[in-house]
């Protein structure tokens, strides 16, 4: 299951991103944090959290 | 962003300030930041996300429970909902929208404790939560109101 999780590094976002990286149900097959990887669309800085 | 199976927004930018001062310019601030941010978000996003995807958009309690210098935050918040509920009838291949709308958060009470007198703050742990319900549940079209 692949996250994008537009403003990760912030409070929310870091908490939110936390929450997910659980070994929830939905991500029980998935490994850890791979990468955060930045990209910009309309001034949102956005951070890519994925899970392989 | 090709190939994600979901697309999580927790940021926007609006402006505070008193509305008798307020100018137009000021008011964009929001509406080109947090409203369009995340519409486009969702515009751009609709074509490239896998089938059954998800986009969880952020509001916040201030079109509920007004402040003082809110105005701007107020009509946002609002109008990001109202997205919500609209695009969730037209988004294709399954994919599902929803909105988090959270109140004061306790981390931010420091810097944000004197446009919030009163308000009961919520943890950004409990705010998590939410986002991950949207995520990884089924619902579409909701707005999923946290610590109020």
């Amino acid at each position: 299951m692949k996250i994008l999780v537009v403003g990760g590094t912030g409070t929310i976002g870091q908490a939110v991103v936390n929450e997910l990286k659980k070994d929830t149900k939905s991500l029980q097959q998935a490994q850890k944090v791979v990468m955060f990887k930045s990209i910009l669309i309309n001034d949102l800085p956005l951070k890519l959290y994925t899970n392989k | 962003m090709s190939h994600l199976d979901a697309v999580v927004s927790t940021v926007g930018s609006v402006h505070f300030g008193l509305l008798t001062e307020m100018t137009e310019e000021q008011f964009y601030v929001g509406i080109k930041n947090k409203l369009m941010g995340q519409v486009n978000l969702v515009l751009i996003g609709q074509h490239y996300l896998n089938p059954k995807a998800s986009f969880t958009l952020t509001s916040g309690i201030l079109n509920q429970d007004p402040i003082l210098q809110g105005a701007n935050a107020a009509v946002v918040n609002g109008a990001i909902e109202g997205f919500v509920k609209a695009a969730a009838l037209e988004l294709p291949n399954s994919m599902r929208i929803n909105a988090i709308s959270p109140t004061i958060v306790t981390e931010s009470m420091p810097k944000l404790e004197a446009f919030f007198r009163g308000f009961v703050s919520v943890p950004v742990a409990e705010v998590a939560l939410a986002y991950s319900k949207s995520v990884e549940g089924a619902q579409t079209g909701q707005v999923y109101r946290v610590g109020y």
